[in-house]
């Protein structure tokens, strides 16, 4: 009977997820949930499920993952036993093992700076290599280390048609899909991720009630107070940080259509009402919710028509800005993305019956949209004659659009700083073989010692 | 010679002694990337004419860090001005690190951070970061000469805790 409920639950926020997200057939999306009525019990087919209890009991508490303690204090570490000393190699081959006397002199802390240079991946697989390599996440000098390493591209969190509970992280420096398990985000809701800053990302179930924050990388996570609104309504968000690291603080602000906003602060853990939308913002606010918010220092923008253009609100001063910007002619599934400082739209420009992907830039003395690039004609033919629908995942320099029309997805990132754009492979889950549609998402610089 | 002779020279050079005793006398804008040597001789106070002693460093090792410094001081303001300037950095830096051993970019670190030089430390550390970055546990393991200190169960629960960060790695060479 529970199991009823909590079915009929999901599917109306099943409902509204396909009206928000996608075009997908809604029988693709109901058959993965319609099959498994179980779902919500603990025996479970779906191997997603499977992984998620199976590594619950390895890590042995409930709701969150931690490495396992030791036993014992962990023992200082061993370098090799003494051993006579050998001549060192004159080859070039680099996969020789080290001679005995650099590694007696070579200290632990220069390890870290290499290791804050690894991919993610690799940092995660070398956990393994021994307790010390585990720990460092905790050490404030590897932290040290990992913030003087230049920005890397962003990566993406996304939510798959397939598996909505759990995330698939797109890493565009390697091209490769990481289907991590995020075990404390709530698996009896459907969360979207739909703001990030400084390495966390912010969710938002389905119903617009919950927010939740998260490091995808290292678990740290956190569900938010409630806020105090009775109606939930659609609303958008915009996050920010304080400074330049999570550890000063965050703010996550949200905006409705009829002018009513909050800002949540991470160091008091709290919402606030700053106050009320100014009469330069004509309400209702009409805010393209395809569009995720973007942060610019402290400011965050939103896209809004009717009358069309963008709306401003810096966390800072609490000061609310309209800007009048006519969207152009034959856009659809347009978003905003920012660049250096720079804002841009990305849409489909749809013309009899060929569709392309453009962007344009703004023209900040001017306030009007310029077109500065186009997707590749010979990608654009894949369209022709299709209905086409684009979402576009993340808007901080990197973007990565997500093409879809009857039989396909098709998934490009596009990056504004040096026009380029690229394929990325399909997802596929690990063992599996079928790509994954891609709903939607969000993205984010990996940061391994950010915390919520 | 008397210090007032010294300074009337045209290049100004500063002396340092390596452990091995052997002296090398460096223009004083390549010292001077050496963050240890910059922060002896300081703004003023220490004469420069005065040899500086680095016990830690071999001749070998600081050649080598004088020809990184020297070619580095000479691209950098290039790669300031223009595209082909950051072009031919970026080359630089891909290249020059290519025919060492891991062992011997490990002898250089050490003598890099004893001396201070950030931009040769840097480089080293992304050339071996960017070595092992897709080789196995027991690749680096070995590299190192680390010896694991997790019970067999504890690093099998590690693995499937992140076993998705274990996909794609490249295979061991063979032993011999």
């Amino acid at each position: 009977m529970e199991e009823l409920v909590m079915l009929r639950q999901l599917i109306g926020q099943l409902q509204e997820y396909v009206q928000v997200c996608g075009s997908q057939p809604l029988q693709q999306l109901q058959f993965p949930l319609l099959n498994q009525p179980r779902w919500c019990s603990s025996n479970v087919d779906d191997n997603s499920i499977d992984d998620y209890y199976s590594f619950m009991m390895a890590a042995g508490k409930s709701g969150s993952v931690r490495i396992l303690e030791p036993s014992k204090p962990p023992p200082s570490k061993r370098y090799h036993k003494e051993r006579t000393r050998g001549k060192s190699s004159g080859t070039t081959n680099a996969t020789e093992p080290l001679e005995q006397h650099i590694w007696k002199d070579f200290p632990e802390d220069l390890y870290e700076a290499v290791i804050a240079r690894l991919p993610i991946a690799t940092f995660f697989r070398f956990r393994s290599v021994c307790r010390r390599w585990n720990s460092l996440l905790d050490s404030e000098s590897f932290a040290q280390h990992c913030a003087e390493i230049p920005q890397a591209n962003p990566w993406f969190y996304t939510i798959t048609h397939e598996n909505v509970n759990s995330g698939a992280m797109y890493d565009p420096s390697l091209k490769k899909w990481h289907h991590p398990m995020i075990s404390s985000l709530p698996t009896k809701l459907i969360v979207l991720p739909v703001a990030s800053a400084g390495g966390l990302v912010c969710f938002l179930d389905i119903g617009n009630r919950n927010f939740y924050v998260c490091n995808p990388l290292n678990q740290s996570f956190k569900e938010l107070p409630a806020r105090s609104v009775t109606v939930w309504s659609h609303i958008a968000v915009g996050m920010t940080m304080n400074g330049s690291s999570t550890s000063g603080g965050y703010k996550i602000m949200w905006v409705g259509c009829d002018g009513e906003y909050e800002v949540y602060d991470s160091l008091r853990n709290s919402w606030t009402r700053p106050g009320s939308m100014p009469s330069s913002v004509k309400l209702p606010l009409s805010l393209n919710f395809r569009s995720q918010a973007l942060t610019i220092d402290s400011t965050l923008y939103f896209m809004r028509s009717d009358p069309e253009g963008i709306v401003s609100y810096d966390m800072v001063t609490g000061v609310w800005k309209q800007f009048i910007i006519p969207t152009p002619l034959h856009l659809t599934d347009h978003t905003l993305a920012e660049c250096g400082g720079r804002i841009m739209l990305v849409g489909l420009l749809s013309k009899n019956a060929a569709t392309c992907v453009c962007i344009w830039e703004l023209q900040k003395m001017t306030l009007l949209w310029k077109e500065v690039d186009r997707m590749p004609n010979i990608w654009c033919l894949e369209f022709y004659g299709k209905h086409v629908r684009m979402t576009c995942l993340g808007n901080k320099g990197l973007l990565m659009l997500s093409l879809r029309s009857r039989q396909m997805n098709r998934l490009v990132t596009y990056n504004v700083s040096s026009r380029e754009w690229l394929k990325v492979p399909g997802c596929v889950v690990p063992h599996g073989r079928k790509r994954q549609w891609i709903a939607c998402g969000t993205s984010f610089y990996p940061c391994l010692t950010a915390v919520v | 010679m008397s210090t007032e002779e010294d300074t009337v020279q045209e290049k100004k050079t500063i002396s340092l002694k390596t452990s091995d005793d052997e002296v090398f006398e460096l223009e004083e804008n390549v010292a001077m990337e050496f963050g240890t040597v910059k922060a002896f001789f300081g703004d003023d106070g220490v004469p420069r004419d005065m040899m500086m002693p680095i016990p830690n460093v071999h001749s070998k090792e600081l050649t080598r860090i004088i020809d990184f410094c020297t070619k580095h001081l000479d691209l950098k303001p290039k790669a300031e001005l223009d595209e082909a300037g950051k072009k031919e950095l970026r080359k630089f830096y891909k290249e020059y690190m290519k025919e060492d051993t891991t062992e011997r970019i490990m002898e250089l670190i050490l003598a890099a951070d004893y001396l201070n030089v950030n931009d040769f430390l840097d480089l080293l550390n992304q050339t071996v970061a960017d070595r092992i970055s897709n080789k196995s546990v027991e690749y680096v393991r070995k590299l190192f000469g680390i010896e694991s200190d997790y019970t067999p169960e504890e690093e099998e629960a590690l693995r499937e805790q992140y076993a998705w960060a274990f996909e794609g790695v490249d295979e061991d060479p063979a032993e011999d």
